[in-house]
């Protein structure tokens, strides 16, 4: 078994669409290694 | 050679890496700071020696991967630079994209830090050139995630190219999930990129160069590079 990871990321002054879009690029360019691991992007507020 | 060693914050084996080089080469090589965003002018070979940059936060090696100094590795490979990283440099060059696949944790679960041994599955290349494809190797490793795996497809080209250079054995060559001792797949211990000028490996050869302190198998990795790298300038 391996555990994952959550992070909470505040974003000034981005609409939802705008939001999750940065949020997939950061996940794909750092924040997650896609050849182990998968990401989900929920935007919340 | 002209050499340059990366320093990231948190790597702890670039002064027995800049050791080796200096003592097989003749030459001290260029330690350059991860934020710098070019290589010294004349470099040969870039080096990422072992230790845990930025602490492994996140994911062994994944931070240092985008560190600035990385795009101008990136250039370096782009053009056929010769590119070895060691231990966590192999991390990073698989989270930089230089290398496939990635290095999860030891099957164990525990660090392993021991002697192990190595077979050099091809001599044809400028980092083996120094052994013959065969010969077992004996070289320390200290890891805890040095567990290689890529997908299916990977693997398969990884094999069919010829590119696993390094397999962990038994001492007389066997391949042996006894000698294993990460649990990588294919008993994968080193690797070459497409196009041959990148090579991740997760044993240190550059620790094993000097009789006074021990074994010498790692030598024939830095005296292979200098006899490439020399021919060709």
């Amino acid at each position: 078994m391996r555990q994952g990871k959550v992070f909470d990321i505040e974003l000034e002054g981005a609409d939802p669409a705008q939001a999750e879009a940065v949020l997939k690029q950061a996940a794909d360019k750092l924040l997650a290694n896609t050849v182990i691991e998968n990401y989900k992007v929920d935007v919340l507020g | 050679m002209n050499a340059a060693v990366l320093v990231f914050p948190g790597i702890n084996r670039e002064r027995d890496m800049a050791r080796t080089l200096a003592l097989v080469s003749g030459r001290a090589p260029a330690m350059v700071w991860h934020a710098e965003h070019e290589l010294p002018a004349g470099t040969d070979l870039v080096v990422m020696p072992g230790g845990f940059s930025y602490g492994d936060y996140l994911r062994c090696g994944a931070i240092a991967a985008r560190a600035p100094i990385m795009d101008a590795v990136r250039a370096f490979a782009a053009k056929g630079g010769m590119v070895l990283g060691v231990c966590n440099g192999f991390q990073i060059l698989c989270e930089a994209g230089l290398l496939p696949g990635v290095l999860m944790r030891n099957e164990n679960l525990r660090f392993i830090c021991h002697d192990i041994f190595l077979r050099v599955e091809r001599s044809d290349t400028p980092f083996t050139r120094g052994y013959n494809a065969g010969q077992v190797i004996r070289v320390p490793v200290a890891h805890g995630e040095g567990n290689y795996i890529a997908d299916g497809e990977t693997i398969a080209r990884l094999e069919g190219e010829g590119r696993v250079i390094f397999r962990y054995s038994s001492p007389d060559g066997m391949i042996d999930p006894n000698w294993n001792h990460n649990g990588a797949i294919n008993a994968i211990a080193g690797i070459l990129n497409d196009k041959g000028n990148v090579l991740g490996m997760m044993p240190h050869p550059e620790n094993h160069v000097e009789a006074a302190i021990g074994p010498t198998d790692g030598r024939g990795l830095f005296t292979g590079l200098v006899e490439a790298l020399d021919k060709v300038a």
